[in-house]
């Protein structure tokens, strides 16, 4: 009697734990086929380091759409053109939000607020995007020519001198880093950077974030439990130490200069000084992104 | 702000250039230079910075974003209300990827021969031979989007117009300047593969692996001019 009651315990334990290990954040959609996955982990392991042909490969067995379970978030995998038109342009004004990831959205953004392109959807965002797509537009455009004029010779007679008038050879990258970041900053800031150091400190350091908003580099994004420890932690929160300092000399550097009456017609600015155009409720730490 | 097309833009000139230092981007350099030449024979450097007018070239940076698609997962969406696909109800709070190129010509091969669907920037469905770089596709008129190198629906990137002048100046700019060689060794030479040539491939965008090319000037005179002209015009910045 007992022994069957233990039994019918065990179970339920194990019914439950079991449940509980292949829940996720979003309920499983009938009519949608299911990539087989493991407690817990679901298919992050599967998944391996290049997610495009991992996803391929599913696509084969599973057809253009399926779901797969990443630990605790249910994902929707679309890979065909069709598929993608239907979901993304058909049905866009529903598909319109974005997740919020543990990784890049508690501990990389901490200090910066969300950027445009990676906040869940909001009215806030509804107008930050608004107010960006006015300084982002065509005409807009035409009036920062001049900057892709100066940059865009920059980085030519930098790969120019560089490569010894064409004696030798070139890795190009740094040089393209270099012209967009430049070209950001001016339409941002109002002014560029000439050092060497600082330019490279920027590129690693964004490169990094980039990182760190990847889909599943991260796993503490999916199994809440790894957040408890985590070496991904301490180099997000150093990652984003590094960003606030540069974040915080470019605009001490703008404000220095509008104070002196030497800054040039920019977008941050504009917010700084004309407090209806501000976009934010974070103030001047107006970021935009994708 | 800052961080806006900074590990997105720069891998599509990268990997561009590389191309151009192919056997097959020998025969696209000298018809992009052919072309930008028949329309400005001699001020494209100034003119590119008013309009738009060498469509090979519209065209080459259009098939770099859409052969290289730097995000190749793109960024995640969530629904908000509840969405249908194929008869299927997928509920408010579903998280969506999609997957832009698993450009493997390996894969490409296999899924041909298997008939079956795969992503979306690749799909041979939309795109005629998919995993060969040819501007010439965009020269005739698409139906639909024409890549994804910047998302699509509502989220849609918000800088795609200033990247799209940024990439069509400078690269009419480089190949005005220049002509691009490979490099002498083998292995100095571009991994061309949309996928292989990430350094990180889990990371959110394209990091293109280390390569070198040679660049010759066509005429230093005369490319000494135009920085010159560049310089001028742009000193108040």
């Amino acid at each position: 009697m007992s022994a069957a009651l233990l039994l019918i315990a065990a179970a339920t334990a194990i019914y439950l734990l079991f449940h509980h290990a292949n829940r996720t954040n979003s309920p499983k959609i009938k009519g949608i086929p299911e990539v087989p996955g493991l407690p817990l982990l679901g298919s992050l392991l599967s998944i391996g380091s290049c997610h495009a042909r991992k996803a391929l490969e599913w696509s084969k067995i599973h057809g253009p759409v399926f779901q797969v379970r990443l630990g605790n978030r249910r994902v929707v995998f679309a890979n065909s053109f069709s598929s993608v038109t239907n979901l993304w342009i058909t049905q866009q004004s529903a598909l319109i939000s974005r997740p919020q990831l543990y990784t890049f959205h508690s501990v990389v953004s901490t200090a910066q607020i969300f950027t445009i392109g990676t906040s869940p959807w909001s009215e806030s965002v509804k107008r930050r995007r608004k107010a960006a797509a006015t300084s982002l537009s065509r005409p807009a455009i035409a009036s920062y020519m001049p900057i892709i004029d100066l940059e865009s010779s920059i980085s030519i007679r930098e790969l120019l001198e560089d490569s010894d008038y064409g004696d030798k050879e070139i890795n190009p990258s740094l040089y393209f880093q270099r012209f967009a970041l430049n070209t950001g900053l001016t339409l941002t800031y109002g002014f560029r950077i000439k050092d060497a150091e600082q330019l490279q400190e920027i590129v690693e350091v964004e490169r990094e974030i980039s990182n760190l908003r990847s889909t599943s580099n991260n796993w503490q994004d999916y199994l809440p439990i790894l957040r408890r420890f985590g070496k991904k932690n301490n180099t997000a929160a150093e990652t984003s130490k590094r960003r606030d300092r540069y974040m915080d000399m470019l605009l001490q550097e703008l404000k220095r200069r509008i104070a002196k009456g030497i800054d040039k017609p920019c977008i941050t600015g504009n917010v700084l000084k004309d407090p209806e155009a501000k976009l934010d409720d974070g103030g001047a730490t107006y970021s935009l992104e994708r | 702000m800052v961080s806006a097309g900074l590990d997105t833009v720069p891998g599509n000139f990268t990997m561009g250039l590389g191309y151009l230092s192919t056997p097959h981007g020998q025969e696209i350099q000298q018809k992009l230079y052919d072309e930008i030449m028949a329309v400005y024979p001699n001020n494209a450097w100034e003119v590119c910075l008013k309009e738009e007018k060498v469509p090979y070239l519209t065209a080459f940076v259009k098939e770099t974003l859409r052969f290289w698609t730097v995000l190749p997962i793109c960024l995640p969406r969530v629904n908000i209300k509840d969405m249908v696909y194929d008869g299927a109800t997928i509920p408010a709070g579903t998280t969506f990827l999609m997957v832009v190129h698993p450009a493997s010509s390996y894969l490409y091969i296999r899924a041909k021969k298997r008939q079956n669907a795969y992503a979306a920037a690749y799909d041979p469905t939309h795109f005629a031979e998919p995993h060969k770089f040819s501007p010439e596709r965009y020269l005739v008129p698409i139906q639909g989007i024409s890549h994804f190198a910047y998302g699509c629906g509502s989220r849609t990137c918000i800088g795609l117009n200033l990247a799209n002048r940024e990439l069509y100046t400078l690269f009419l700019r480089l190949i005005v300047a220049f002509r691009v060689f490979p490099a002498e060794r083998e292995e100095d030479k571009p991994v061309i593969d949309a996928l292989d040539c990430n350094k990180m491939m889990t990371g959110l965008t394209t990091d293109p692996k280390d390569f070198k090319v040679k660049l010759i000037c066509r005429d230093r005179g005369m490319l000494e001019e135009w920085l010159k002209g560049s310089e001028e015009r742009t000193k108040e910045l």
